[in-house]
């Protein structure tokens, strides 16, 4: 008799605190890559998103509640990133950040769209992103970063006009990013008249990239674009070094993180161009002090990830303490009127295809040192 | 055809094919004593790398003293972990499914492994500096790379200090004749635990040197493990499942077809190499290229 009392009262507790504390915080997704071929990806954005929500919630959170954050793991795996989609809409969280990787985030559009939920998106770089989000396609996914097709064009734009480069090669890995970045150098090389001698793809996450350097290295091509995740240029950038294959570095590239840091003061990355979302050396305020924020928290600097996980819960708090309730259908509607001013400068509005258009970077490198060419806006 | 294109896509099939065979005799070796299939043989390799990047700091960047200095500390390691993974498989009493209670409990080592490593020093790509730099042999305009030849040379030594141990050694031929015969290698006084606890140990070793020698020359993370150990379940495959010689010869092979591939054919191509000709050995050869007629009755 005794334990039955227990119990029911037990399951009466239970049952009272279940909803009053699903009211207490506003539930926040995010789908990233913590394991798998780009887990520093994940692990970096995971950096920035804690640090802006321990930001607002010190200020008292938004709508007078705290965030609470909702992980799981897509491991940069497009069937994977649909599941996780799927749990976090099922948790009831208002909208997801996510989920890095181009694959991913293409694979849970339909899944949020039918679900009513937004999906902001700070990472992915495909275009096809945009040409499927917004009007005409899906209005639940908003894109804060500028797409490789932005950023090919400004690249290739400097690599014009340094009137050196009449000869590139393109390698990608095989994925929807490797794919649609390696497209849009493409299209944006032919406009300017730059021959493109070659295109490779290699699977995510290849260590070995001598076949390829053999090839590229009498190919005659001047330059290499590269669209790949960290890991495997390292790897390539490493290798093409040691091969002694002569052509210079663009595409997206970043510098940041132990082995980059270690190639570039080996010189591996000299004579290179690129035009990428974020460095850490944008002179502005704001990211001088959230590099500072991540280097004391961290011990390492900002990278793209962390700067972008920093945003994409700015952006999307503003957009819930503007719908005034943490309705899914409101806060999507609050989302298309942004106006975030970016660390970088500038300010992100979402246009037609929920697409933002924020400031972009353009880098050299000369002597192992890096420098930022331009802070141009992408349209 | 131009000589020298082929001369360096053949010499990087040949490196990379020592490599793969490092990987893959462990593995074969394994399965021949055992029977058992070791999903964490991956692992392995990517803890000696983590292990082999914080020991060069500590002798100046000095390839060959570090690598001596794993090799001792992962003979000593493996010893442990093979009494670790014999022990775990003995469990349960009834001596059966062992094949089954392998896959599930290296799966779950594997799992733990990459995770641990992951909390550990975090996903970040990991770069060790070696003392051969980015330095390289000129062959007339034929490249390669100190790394590479290190990483030759390593491998050539270690399969014939393997197959000098199979072949000269008592406690080379004890392995044989468990491989061979388990029942008639116990009616003449052999220990069978106790080949196995060594066969296990030897291949962790392996292992473990593939990783050191892949250090000066790849970038790696806790993942590295997972695609080198497919491409090696598949050498193991073709070359018949526990075939050492097979195992060697097949590796080599893939090697260079891959590096042929992936030179004049599209680089898409250079992964499925491995795969499509499994699925055609499974299919027309299914005990391998160079499995031993079965002795009959």
């Amino acid at each position: 008799m005794m334990k039955k009392t227990f119990g029911a009262s037990f399951l009466a507790v239970v049952l009272a605190a279940g909803p009053a504390m699903a009211q207490e915080a506003v539930q926040i997704g995010v789908s990233a890559p913590l394991t798998g071929p780009v887990a520093h990806g994940g692990e970096h954005e995971m950096r920035g998103i804690r640090l802006a929500v321990e930001e607002i919630n010190a200020k008292g959170g938004v709508l007078g509640k705290p965030i609470a954050l909702t992980v799981e793991d897509n491991q940069c795996n497009p069937s994977v990133s649909v599941t996780v989609a799927n749990k976090l809409i099922e948790d009831g969280v208002v909208a997801i950040i996510g989920a890095q990787c181009s694959s991913a985030v293409l694979a849970a559009m339909p899944v949020v769209q039918k679900a009513g939920v937004p999906l902001v998106s700070g990472i992915a770089t495909s275009p096809s992103i945009t040409e499927k989000a917004g009007i005409g396609g899906n209005p639940w996914v908003f894109r804060l970063n500028p797409s490789d097709r932005e950023l090919a064009v400004a690249d290739v734009n400097y690599l014009a006009s340094l009137g050196s480069v009449k000869r590139v090669a393109i390698v990608a890995e095989s994925t929807d990013y490797g794919r649609g970045g390696a497209e849009a150098f493409a299209k944006a090389a032919e406009a300017k008249g730059i021959e493109v001698v070659s295109t490779d793809f290699h699977p995510l996450g290849a260590a070995d990239f001598t076949t390829i350097l053999t090839r590229l290295g009498r190919s005659g091509a001047q330059a290499i674009a590269l669209y790949q995740a960290p890991a495997d240029r390292a790897n390539f950038v490493r290798q093409k070094e040691a091969l002694g294959v002569k052509a210079a570095l663009t595409g997206k590239l970043n510098f940041a993180g132990e082995a980059h840091e270690k190639l570039l003061a080996d010189g591996a990355f000299d004579q290179a161009v690129t035009a990428f979302p974020y460095a850490p050396e944008v002179d502005t305020p704001a990211n001088k002090a959230f590099v500072a924020k991540l280097v004391a928290k961290y011990g390492e600097t900002s990278q793209y990830e962390s700067f972008a996980g920093y945003e994409e819960v700015y952006v999307l708090a503003a957009a819930i303490e503007r719908a005034g309730t943490p309705d899914r259908a409101a806060v999507r509607a609050a989302l298309t009127k942004t106006s975030y001013a970016s660390m970088l400068g500038g300010t992100i509005t979402f246009d037609d295809h929920d697409q933002a258009h924020n400031k972009a970077v353009i880098s050299r490198v000369d002597g192992s040192k890096v420098t930022v060419v331009d802070v141009f806006s992408t349209n | 055809m131009d000589p020298v294109f082929l001369g360096q896509l053949l010499l990087n099939g040949i490196v990379i094919g020592l490599i793969y065979g490092l990987i893959a005799t462990g593995l074969t070796l394994q399965f021949g004593i055992l029977h058992i299939v070791n999903f964490a043989h991956g692992e392995v390799l990517m803890v000696a790398m983590y292990a082999m990047a914080a020991l060069l700091p500590l002798f100046g960047g000095d390839f060959f003293v570090a690598f001596a200095v794993l090799v001792v500390l992962a003979s000593a390691v493996s010893l442990l972990a093979a009494r670790g993974l014999l022990a775990a498989l003995a469990t349960g009493g009834d001596g059966g499914g062992i094949f089954e209670k392998s896959l599930l409990l290296t799966l779950g080592v594997s799992i733990v492994l990459v995770n641990g490593v992951q909390q550990l020093f975090t996903s970040n790509p990991q770069m060790a500096t070696t003392s051969f730099g980015y330095g390289a042999f000129a062959l007339g305009e034929i490249r390669l790379t100190y790394a590479h030849a290190l990483a030759s040379v390593v491998a050539v030594v270690t399969f014939g200090a393997l197959f000098w141990f199979l072949l000269r050694t008592n406690a080379g031929r004890a392995l044989r004749a468990v491989a061979q015969n388990r029942e008639a290698a116990l009616m003449i006084g052999l220990d069978p635990t106790r080949v196995a606890r060594r066969a296990v140990a030897v291949s962790l070793v392996l292992s473990a040197v593939a990783g050191a020698v892949l250090v000066p020359i790849i970038v790696f993370q806790p993942t590295v493990g997972q695609t080198l150990l497919l491409k090696a379940f598949a050498v193991v495959v073709i070359g018949g499942m526990g075939n050492i010689g097979g195992a060697v010869a097949v590796a080599l092979g893939l090697g260079v077809l891959e590096s042929l591939v992936g030179g004049f054919a599209d680089i898409v191509w250079q992964n499925a190499v491995a795969f499509v000709a499994m699925i055609a050995v499974l299919a027309m050869r299914p005990q391998g290229l160079f499995a031993a007629a079965i002795r009959k009755g």
